[in-house]
């Protein structure tokens, strides 16, 4: 299952209005890592994270993470990649572990726009396992040329 | 082999998402090795453009973060480039 980019944060990020510092190299953007029970979100019309329900939080997950080293560049086929560090394991939390995840979402943090999500085929979660995010060998999304 | 699609010929601009797996297992080992590959290809890429700013500007306290990053997946590349060796001995 793969992520998928939303159009609107493209399109703000593009024309100005949420331009971000996708690698940071210029200290900006924090790009963070959201779980969310929705089973159906809209890449044209989901644009913020906030309209989102998120999953709750215990020991295990305290809530959404910032991923670390983001990068955003050419690649050897000159097409521009965004990505991150897999993000640590959500360690099980049996008193207060959530069991109704079912999107992966990445956002920016200061106005919440969604960048991307993923959606599994069922619920996950934390109660009775640790859970393990691995991402793409070849990157979070690219933009081919 | 990449999880992206091939990108077609006329050259046809679009964004692909990449794979992303909860409690998969770890991934294959070219997987491993190519991630690995990339990102120290990136980081290096963002460690450069960091040194190309003026010493005062506060992005040069992300240079020792990446430098760390560089060096945490330099050693995951040489475990999967050992255990690729590994196998091919086999």
């Amino acid at each position: 299952m793969t992520w998928v980019v939303h159009s609107d944060w493209l399109e703000r990020h593009f024309d100005g209005t949420q331009a971000l510092d996708l690698d940071a190299a210029l200290g900006g953007a924090t790009i963070k890592l959201g779980i969310v029970t929705e089973s159906t979100i809209n890449a044209d019309t989901n644009a913020l994270y906030t309209g989102l329900t998120a999953v709750s939080t215990g020991t295990g997950w305290t809530g959404p993470v910032t991923l670390a080293n983001i990068t955003c560049g050419l690649d050897g086929s000159n097409d521009l990649v965004f990505d991150a560090d897999d993000p640590s394991v959500i360690s099980a939390d049996a008193g207060s572990g959530f069991s109704n995840g079912r999107s992966l979402v990445v956002y920016e943090d200061t106005n919440k726009y969604i960048i991307a999500h993923h959606t599994e085929g069922a619920s996950f979660g934390n109660v009775s396992a640790s859970i393990t995010i691995t991402m793409d060998a070849a990157g979070i999304w690219k933009l081919t040329i | 082999m990449s999880w992206f699609s091939k990108k077609t010929e006329p050259a046809e601009s679009k964004v692909i998402g990449g794979e992303v797996a909860i409690n998969a297992p770890k991934l294959p080992l070219e997987q491993r090795l190519k991630r690995a590959e990339n990102r120290i290809i990136a980081l290096e890429k963002k460690l450069k453009r960091l040194k190309e700013r003026p010493q005062s500007d506060p992005v040069w306290a992300a240079i020792e973060e990446t430098e760390a990053a560089i060096k945490s997946w330099n050693k995951v590349f040489r475990l999967a480039t050992y255990e690729m060796q590994l196998e091919n001995e086999k």
